[in-house]
């Protein structure tokens, strides 16, 4: 047990606010009596007050509401599309690890592929292809979260093929076998709990790199669309006035950032953690 | 030696027949999964425009190629298709305009000898634009002999609207040949030899002729269908079409009868060309990609177009040439105005490779420079250096894009935002030119540069860190090498090596900071391309710069395992036997 280093712990305290705020937005805002998405063409880039804590955005909407709502599409898009990711990828890397042969060299030659390619053209692209009309928010990280996870399975697959391998190649593990026990058994006890530490700390690494992408397709009008607030489509929609009313446009973006870096330092806490109990 | 360079040619052929292959099925996946969208490019039209009828619709598509499947048409993206080159027979359209009399042709001995449209597949024409313009035009078009330019707003064969220029070709009253062909202008209509005789033969009678007559000329379906229907409204007409697809329609004769005239429209199909059609540029991709007028500015051009000294604009529609050609300069004029048009039309490609080689360079030597520093030092620079990295590659790039465009282009006023040069620099040389761009490039070198040394700065850090442990370094630290002498010798070569090893893996995901930069500031290039043409709906471009940039990616990344193998001779199949024998035997 290694003790968080204060930075480590700063992120840990920034991600649970965060999800906090996030999971309680609907409170937040009903006890502020503000909303995230009524616009109120009266009172657009308010200063910052007691009715609207960071003020309002240029449809008068209340921006510390849709900072809350925006938490809410960054880190469900983020966690869910990188567990969405990890099990595929999973699925994948044991598959190639278990049946050998033709199977291992067709998958690794697809992940290998995929991994070749460009990211985000290639989520432009198949977010062009996508035809779904998404309207609720629901529908919108769902389609995000398919988006992403489509195309960032390749990294954890090539981690669990390597780990997996490995596994079977051990002594007990061909023991087992010689001992007559099945497939499934032996994946279920010896190799998956020994491939999860490490899949699980590049699980958390590619949390950060979800949220990014997430925010550039927004940003770039192919994400999330702007009845629903995200981080992105909050900056896109606030790019004319970043000279006037610059907390419009810095607050999405600082967000993003804070979130990032907190879970990156929070994967880099699970990755040393790991690392020492292997040792 | 031989064996390296021969294994490091093994490398570079399996990775290019590799990224071929890939790239390949990419395409075809794609192709597939167009296809089996709802909604081609035809089907939104018809939900646009009531007019069309269902035959008009299945002409549409059939003049596309819509109505093939999938596996057809890739094959025909791929390769070209040329069997549309020459279709049977074209038609002219009833003339759409309302005859606009006073504007005609009273009293002049000119002759209509062909009209151009530069411009696939025309078929109606729904506005002269503006109307004024057509009237100025048709005018100036009547006035003098010569090559004159008419707008119009025509119906190409995708059934969009889009504006083209109409070269009219007036020959002078008292010469019967058809006026030589303009320079640049390569698809000038040579008539077939009888009608302008005949025409010469009876060119007393003043001739009346109104605009109406002169656009309803320039106006051609390619079509045979349409000549089986509309057959009977134009009675008499000839179609003839010559090798090079060229359409003329000939009625008659082009001077007595006010209601006949010579006309011809090149009839360039998009589909002859390989890699597609541009639907919102009207272009081949091809062209938009590799061509140089993509990047002329806002000074673009349509070709043939006189510029002020009387030449006509080159094929690419930058007026480079026009001054270039200009008798006015002096040689070394002449030779800077070339290079300068040279500079500012880099294409697409060149103005991607502008950003982000250099920034890659920067972010290279940057994160070096900071990743040994940070791991020599240790304490508390090494946890800010580490820290700082870490927010900056936390950090999108169009965050930082947006905040050094608000911080030195909007409140310091000290660089442009966006663009990559102010247009007509070109007229003011060489030297203006390169100044201009590189204010330009400054902002998006810097974004680029940071996003991807926050990416880089870890690796090389925790690379000098096992590099400074090595026997290796304490060897050389004990027979009293300088530690000038030890970073610059087992260190930073150590080091460096990841480094490529991760630029070239990460190549994939570097290219999104660059499309990122790109739309922020503006900059023509492969990213911004691609994002316009996703907006548009553009799929043909989209697909084909999405393969562009994952060539240029396989491309880079085949660079750096190739800079890593001359920088190690241990990496490679053969070399990595090697290692394994040396290291068990010592």
């Amino acid at each position: 047990m290694s003790a968080l280093t204060p930075l480590q712990r700063a992120a840990v305290v920034v991600l649970a606010a965060l999800s906090a705020l996030a999971l309680l937005a609907p409170v937040v805002e009903a006890l502020l009596g503000v909303s995230h998405s009524a616009p109120d063409l009266q009172h657009r880039f308010a200063d910052a007050s007691v009715a609207h804590p960071l003020g309002t955005n240029e449809l008068g909407q209340d921006l510390f509401a849709r900072l809350l709502y925006g938490a809410r599409v960054s880190l469900v898009t983020g966690a869910l599309a990188a567990l969405c990711a990890t099990l595929i990828g999973v699925a994948v890397g044991l598959t190639a690890a278990v049946a050998g042969g033709v199977v291992d060299v067709v998958l690794m030659r697809l992940t290998d592929a995929l991994l070749a390619l460009p990211v985000l053209p290639l989520l432009l692209v198949a977010s062009a292809l996508d035809i779904g009309e998404a309207t609720t928010t629901t529908a919108a990280v769902m389609r995000i979260v398919a988006l992403l996870s489509v195309f960032s399975w390749m990294g954890v697959a090539r981690l669990t093929r390597a780990q997996a391998s490995l596994m079977l190649s051990l002594d007990h593990v061909m023991a087992a076998r010689a001992l007559g026990a099945s497939v499934p058994r032996i994946v279920r006890v010896h190799v998956l709990p020994l491939c999860l530490p490490p899949v699980i700390v590049q699980a958390t690494l590619e949390v950060g790199g979800n949220i990014l992408a997430e925010s550039a397709l927004s940003f770039l009008g192919l994400g999330v669309q702007p009845p629903v607030p995200s981080w992105g489509n909050m900056l896109m929609s606030a790019l004319d006035v970043m000279k006037s009313d610059p907390p419009t446009a810095l607050l999405p973006g600082l967000c993003i950032v804070a979130t990032v870096v907190s879970v990156q330092l929070l994967g880099d806490a699970l990755r040393d953690r790991v690392a020492n109990d292997r040792l | 030696m031989a064996s390296r360079a021969r294994s490091i040619v093994r490398l570079v052929m399996a990775r290019l027949a590799q990224g071929a292959a890939l790239l390949l099925a990419l395409s075809f996946a794609l192709f597939a999964l167009l296809a089996h969208l709802p909604g081609d490019p035809i089907d939104l039209l018809v939900a646009s425009n009531p007019e069309l009828r269902p035959a008009d619709v299945l002409r549409l598509k059939k003049l596309r190629g819509l109505d093939q499947p999938f596996h057809v048409r890739w094959w025909r993206w791929l390769v070209g298709y040329h069997d549309a080159v020459a279709p049977p027979g074209a038609v002219v359209l009833p003339p759409v305009f309302a005859e606009a009399d006073g504007g005609g042709l009273s009293g002049q001995q000119v002759r209509l000898v062909a009209v151009r449209v530069p411009l696939d597949g025309v078929i109606g024409v729904t506005r002269a634009l503006p109307p004024a313009t057509l009237e100025a035009g048709a005018l100036t078009a009547l006035a003098a002999p010569g090559a004159h330019r008419l707008t119009a707003v025509v119906i190409d064969r995708l059934g969009q609207e889009a504006p083209v220029s109409v070269i009219v070709y007036v020959a002078p009253a008292d010469v019967d040949a058809p006026p030589p062909p303009q320079p640049g202008d390569p698809t000038v209509i040579d008539d077939d030899g009888s009608d302008p005789q005949q025409a010469g033969g009876t060119e007393a009678a003043p001739v009346r002729r109104t605009n109406a007559e002169i656009m309803a000329a320039a106006l051609v379906i390619a079509a045979p269908q349409d000549i089986v229907e509309r057959d009977g409204e134009h009675p008499g007409q000839r179609v003839v079409v010559d090798e090079r697809g060229v359409v003329s329609v000939e009625r008659g004769d082009p001077l007595t009868d006010p209601d006949r005239f010579v006309c011809g429209v090149v009839c360039a199909f998009g589909d002859a060309d390989a890699l597609g059609w541009s639907f919102a540029t009207k272009r081949p991709v091809k062209e938009l990609l590799f061509g140089r007028d993509s990047v002329c500015g806002d000074f673009v051009t349509e070709p043939g177009e006189a510029c002020d000294d009387g030449n006509v604009r080159d094929g690419d529609g930058c007026d480079a040439k026009c001054a270039q050609e200009d008798p006015r300069h002096t040689p070394i004029e002449r030779a800077d105005i070339a290079v300068a048009g040279a500079l500012t039309s880099l294409g697409r490609i060149g103005n991607t490779l502008l950003l982000t080689v250099p920034s890659l360079a920067l972010a290279m030597l940057i994160s070096l420079a900071l990743g040994a520093f940070a791991a020599r030092r240790g304490g508390g620079v090494d946890k800010a250096i580490t820290f700082g990295a870490a927010v900056v590659s936390a950090t999108p790039a169009f965050f930082i894009a947006l905040l050094l465009v608000t911080l030195f282009a909007e409140q310091l006023r000290l660089l442009p935002s966006s663009g990559v040069f102010r247009p007509g620099v070109h007229q003011d040389g060489a030297w203006e030119v390169i100044v201009e761009r590189a204010r330009h490039a400054v902002l998006p070198i810097v974004v680029l540069t940071l996003f991807w040394s926050g990416r880089f700065v870890r690796q090389v850090r925790s690379a000098v860190i096992a590099a400074l442990a090595s026997d290796a370094v304490r060897t050389a630290r004990m027979i009293g090498a300088s530690e000038w002498r030890v970073m610059r010798v087992h260190v930073l070569p150590n080091a460096a090596l990841p480094l490529v090893t991760l630029v070239g893996l990460s190549l994939p995901s570097l290219f999104g900071g660059a499309l990122l930069t790109e739309t922020v500031f503006a900059w023509p290039g492969l990213g911004r391309l691609q994002y316009d043409a996703i907006l548009q709906n553009d799929s043909y471009v989209a697909i084909v710069v999405f393969l562009l940039s994952a060539a240029m990616v396989l491309a880079g990344s085949l660079f750096a395992d190739v800079a890593a193998r001359l920088i190690d001779p241990r990496i490679g199949a053969h070399g990595a036997h090697h290692f394994a024998t040396r290291g068990s035997s010592s």
